[in-house]
């Protein structure tokens, strides 16, 4: 592999890496809060992408100019992000709520159950085959310096980046913050009390909206959507979090990108057949040298649970 | 009671002693970047019973820690009859992590050179077909495939020759012999190739039998360099692979023993026991299970009694007895989740001395007890641990518990939690 | 040795127990029912049978996972992986494609000690981690498993699945009837054995929790700070209930593979499966046997044998009412039984059956 296959891959990788990264906050916060493995959260975004899918549809039948596209686009992200948000904090409010109190497993069956009827909507919604995004300008690629990139790619960049500078700036500059990164050591009792509630739903609502961003980002840059990306991704997304130190944000984001680009390389170098194996594989010697992850807090007491 | 005087920050507080059991030099235990212990210096000889008071709570549970391996120091080292409460590199050890290495490096390997192929040429298709599949030639077509030699097939009556990996068919012959003879003549023309310019034997006649229209191939020079690159490229990756892997799986290995090294379980079986400021029972088991999985594992840890293991009653005698001692014997089947908070004391105390530790560390016995408990307790201490045990407690202020122990150490005040 | 004598106890115990029976021996009752139902009805020896020997097979990767999840308190969320590899190696050694050809019985021991060391090795990295990450490292092995099955074509036959297996007792004639065939004609055969199996693994697993090395599981998950104070090896602990639940879900594989008869569209072995498994193990209650045996039944009960009734007499209602096929249950399965789980856990968190001890540790937790 070349020097120019090889940038171009990088890019392609820092491309998935950015809405793997998107999707892996989603995880991340809500395991930050609630301690609590989001699972249905990969089929709440693949929900996004069908209304996205939906949105598009309507509103570009036909080719239409750049820019008009891309402000579909960008009004369809918005959109399956507020869609994406309601669903999760719904799911939080009738579903994980009344279990805060439950033995830890059983806010995870829950979870799971959530991700198998939201998984059945899908494929009703939008048939067991995959369904093509449609064409923007997806086709047309620029080259710079022997890198040739898809316009589509910048387009998926131009829609997630802009989220993930509002989140740093809700994280690190507001009270809802602040109170975001102590809310970490929240316990059981505190968990019922009316402000925690509150914060936890919107949690819930921002892990949702960055995953609808996400999902539309995902169905440009694959060009196809099916009712099982969710899992797909949400794979991907869970490894990127662990592997970044699952609670902690900009883990996140660096653990998204690693997961991308170590995804984009396998798939230059051993084909498409092998990207999760090699992907999972880095996993596990990772987590072998340094079990906390990448920016995880290493535990001062063994077997703190 | 002799008290000694209080430390200054940093002094040694030796307790005179020629052989002392547990002796902690020089221990710095940090707790983020602020020391909560440091630098202390303490010997305690065998049988006798110290309480440690003063400081912060957190500075007397930091040093329990470090004792029995909960919490890393930074610095100084603990030793319990002369050795360190850490697991040696024992001969088991090596051997563990090169086997782990090898193994990981020959997955690598088989990964590299391709496992699909790899069971084809070893497993399914034969490289001498003559011979039937058994677990001897499995060696033979290993070495041959990762050699990247040609094989002999059959193929419906007929016998042909192809690349190791079962990648390309190069000749059909009806005869087995024709086709060994031409094997082997295929096989010196690529070994030539591959070690430089040199005499090519005459391979003119490499194609099919003319009465049968199977897929031939001409040997020409092409065929002939790509089969010698094919051997460097199997080779190559094979080993490299295997070097990679050999490495990653010795350092994982390495690493994840480093990190067992200094575990509580490793100070347990040197006969460190503790017990907890907040109890730390298991819940779910009964009083008896509690003291018995204790029990089981102090046989287990002694290979000289491993026939008790078997012998339940051996075990089963021993609870008893410990459960009956701290006085928990009338309720022993009810789950310890039931237990007050001096029960669950006094039950983890007969955990403590049920695997028969040299050194039993209490934490803060006097925490959360009025003072008749406190006094009932000191009692218990007194009578269960006998002469021998040598026992380290901690405790925020002087009271009955302290009183039984012969010497107080102070730590100094200086860091607090 | 010592499990040999509590075996032997446990035999006696079940033999002297057998016409008393009381609320704590329900085995005996349940397998007797069992094993007499199919002298009463002849729908056993057909398609019911066959449906009903896959939901038992299921119940002993279930138990295996129990073993893991139950009694150590691991997230495994990759058991259908360690199903479907037992599985790939019976095929594998047994297959007329390839050379082995070995019997039954050799290829079952020897599929399940494979299973089990690649348990061990997929273990031994990873046991030192937190909860959750163990959980990701399944979840990974398995997808990992999956796209292995499916890329290695010549090994696992792809897509296709490695097959025909023979059916045990294959070439063995006894008084003249040949028991392969009669394996493959009368599903009859496929009940008793994986009801034996069954049988066998609840007693298995009934001594691993009376014995020293189950106190020591209970021990870890309750408190592994404490455990490790007392001398037990955590790692070691746990790493023998993820080699014990490899084990016994690569039995299952090795059942599930030689009543099919190949292994099947890899693609079964996936996520989903790991986690309906995982959902029935803790809707029976965790740590509990009956429960994940009644867990099991209700939950594939329901997607395999439930299902397709309902569905066919459905077709037929609504052919004979509206002429036209307006609902199948079928396409709507997943979301059936992800609704089902979450109302489960909304009012029975604990599960249906719980053990005395969650019972106990929920109530420690709640304090």
């Amino acid at each position: 592999m070349d020097v120019a296959s090889f940038l171009q891959q990088c890019g392609i990788g820092i491309t998935s890496g950015v809405f793997l990264g998107l999707m892996a906050v989603g995880y991340t916060l809500v395991y930050g809060t609630v301690g609590l493995i989001h699972f249905a959260h990969g089929d709440v975004v693949m929900l996004g992408g069908c209304l996205a899918l939906a949105i598009l549809s309507f509103l570009v039948p036909l080719p239409v100019a750049p820019v008009t596209g891309c402000l579909a686009v960008i009004l369809a992200a918005l959109c399956s992000g507020l869609f994406c948000g309601c669903l999760n904090v719904c799911i939080d409010r009738f579903v994980y709520r009344p279990l805060r109190d439950a033995p830890p497993l059983s806010p995870l069956v829950s979870a799971i159950g959530v991700s198998f009827v939201l998984m059945n909507v899908g494929l009703v919604w939008i048939g067991p085959t995959d369904r093509a995004f449609p064409e923007i300008f997806l086709a047309s690629t620029r080259s710079v310096g022997g890198i040739s990139f898809l316009m589509a790619d910048l387009l998926v960049l131009a829609i997630s980046v802009p989220p993930l500078l509002c989140l740093y700036i809700l994280l690190r500059q507001t009270r809802f913050g602040r109170s975001l990164r102590s809310i970490a050591a929240i316990t059981r009792a505190t968990a019922r009390s009316g402000e925690a509630g509150k914060l936890i739903g919107t949690t819930f609502f921002i892990s949702g909206f960055l995953g609808g961003v996400a999902s539309v980002a995902a169905g440009i840059h694959a060009t196809t959507i099916n009712y099982q990306m969710g899992h797909q991704m949400g794979l991907y997304a869970l490894t990127a979090a662990v592997l970044g130190g699952i609670g902690s944000v900009p883990g996140a984001i660096v653990g998204g990108l690693v997961v991308g680009l170590l995804r984009a390389i396998s798939v230059a170098v051993l084909g498409p057949r092998w990207a999760m194996a090699s992907v999972f594989l880095v996993l596990i010697v990772f987590l072998a040298f340094r079990p906390q992850g990448i920016y995880g807090k290493s535990k001062t007491r063994a077997g703190q649970r | 009671m002799t008290s000694e005087g209080s430390m200054k920050s940093g002094n040694p507080s030796v307790l005179p002693a020629d052989n002392p059991l547990l002796s902690i030099d020089r221990l710095t235990v940090q707790s983020g970047t602020l020391p909560v212990i440091d630098s202390l210096e303490l010997d305690v000889p065998a049988g006798r019973r110290v309480a440690v008071v003063g400081s912060g709570r957190g500075s007397r549970a930091a040093l329990l820690d470090a004792i029995c391996g909960l919490r890393s120091a930074t610095s100084g080292s603990v030793r319990l009859n002369g050795h360190r409460l850490k697991q040696a590199f024992s001969a088991k050890t090596f051997w563990g992590i090169l086997c782990t290495g090898v193994l990981v490096g020959l997955l690598f390997a088989a990964a590299a050179v391709d496992i699909d192929r790899l069971w084809l040429a070893v497993v399914k298709r034969g490289l001498v077909v003559e011979e039937p599949f058994t677990i001897t030639t499995v060696g033979k077509r290993l070495r041959s495939y990762f050699r990247a030699e040609l094989a002999i097939d059959r193929l419906a009556g007929n016998w042909r020759i192809v690349t190791a990996d079962g990648r390309e068919v190069l000749a059909v012959r009806r005869d087995l012999s024709e086709a060994r003879e031409l094997r082997n003549q295929m096989q010196a023309a690529v070994t030539a190739r591959r070690i430089g310019p040199g005499v090519i034997p005459d391979i003119t006649d490499l194609v099919g039998d003319a009465n049968e229209p199977q897929r031939e191939l001409l040997l020409d020079e092409a065929t002939l360099d790509r089969l010698a690159a094919g051997k460097r490229r199997i080779r190559f990756r094979g080993w490299s692979a295997f070097t990679f892997g050999l490495f990653l799986g010795l350092g994982m290995s390495w690493t994840i023993w480093q990190r067992g090294r200094r575990l509580p379980e490793v100070a347990a079986s040197a006969g460190v026991a503790r017990t907890f400021r907040v109890p730390r029972v298991f819940p779910a088991m009964t009083i008896f299970e509690n003291v018995l999985v204790a029990v089981e594992q102090g046989v287990r840890r002694k290979s000289s009694s491993w026939w008790r293991l078997i012998n339940k009653s051996y075990c089963i005698a021993r609870t008893e007895e410990l459960v009956r001692s701290v006085g928990l014997a009338h309720q022993s089947f009810i789950f310890a989740s039931d237990l007050s908070l001096y029960e669950r004391r006094c039950l983890e105390i007969a955990r403590g001395l049920a695997m028969s530790p040299r050194v039993l560390l209490v934490d803060e016995p006097a925490d959360g007890m009025v003072a008749k408990q406190q006094e009932l307790l000191a009692n218990l201490l007194e009578e269960v641990c006998g002469k021998e045990l040598t026992l380290v407690l901690t405790s925020a202020s002087e009271g009955p518990l302290t009183e039984i122990c012969d010497n107080t150490v102070s730590l100094s005040p200086h860091a607090i939690e | 040795m010592n499990l040999y004598q509590n075996f032997l106890a446990y035999f006696l115990h079940c033999s002297s127990c057998f016409l008393h029976w009381s609320k704590r021996n329900w085995e005996t009752p349940v397998f007797t029912v069992l094993a007499l139902a199919p002298l009463f009805h002849s729908a056993f020896a057909g398609g019911l049978g066959g449906q009903i020997t896959s939901v038992f097979i299921i119940c002993i990767a279930a138990l295996g996972l129990n073993v893991m999840v139950g009694f150590t308190g691991l997230l495994h969320l990759g058991i259908a992986s360690f199903f479907g590899l037992g599985g790939l190696f019976l095929a594998i050694l047994t297959v007329p494609m390839n050379p082995l050809e070995i019997g039954f019985l050799a290829a079952v021991l020897v599929s399940v000690g494979i299973t089990a060391m690649i348990g061990t090795l997929l273990g031994s990295p990873t046991l030192r981690l937190r909860g959750d990450y163990l959980a990701i490292v399944t979840l990974g092995f398995g997808e990992v498993v999956r796209v292995l099955f499916l890329n290695l074509e010549n090994v696992t036959g792809g897509t296709q699945g490695l097959g025909p297996v023979p059916p045990p007792g294959f070439g063995v004639f006894i008084t003249g009837i040949d028991l392969g065939r009669e394996f493959v004609v009368d599903s009859r055969w496929f009940y008793y054995l994986s009801l034996i199996m069954l049988f066998f693994a609840v007693m298995f697993v009934r001594i691993l929790e009376k014995s020293s090395l189950g106190r020591a599981w209970i021990a870890v998950r309750e408190e592994p700070l404490a455990a490790a104070t007392i001398g037990i090896s955590v790692a070691k602990v746990r790493l023998s209930a993820f080699t014990i639940a490899a084990a016994i879900a690569g039995l299952a594989g090795c059942l599930s593979v030689a009543s099919i008869g190949t292994t099947g569209d890899p693609n079964a072995f996936g996520f989903n499966r790991s986690v309906a498994i995982l959902c029935a193990v803790i809707i029976g209650g965790l740590g509990s046997v009956p429960g994940t045996l009644v867990g099991v039944t209700i939950l594939f009960g329901f997607d395999i044998v439930v299902i397709p009734l309902v569905d066919a007499w459905m077709q037929r209602l609504q052919s004979q009412v509206f002429e036209i096929n307006l609902f199948a249950l079928g396409s709507w399965r997943l979301a059936l039984v992800g609704i089902a789980l979450i109302v489960v856990m909304r009012f029975r968190p604990v599960g249906l059956i719980p053990s005395r001890r969650f019972a106990a540790e929920l109530q420690e937790a709640q304090q």
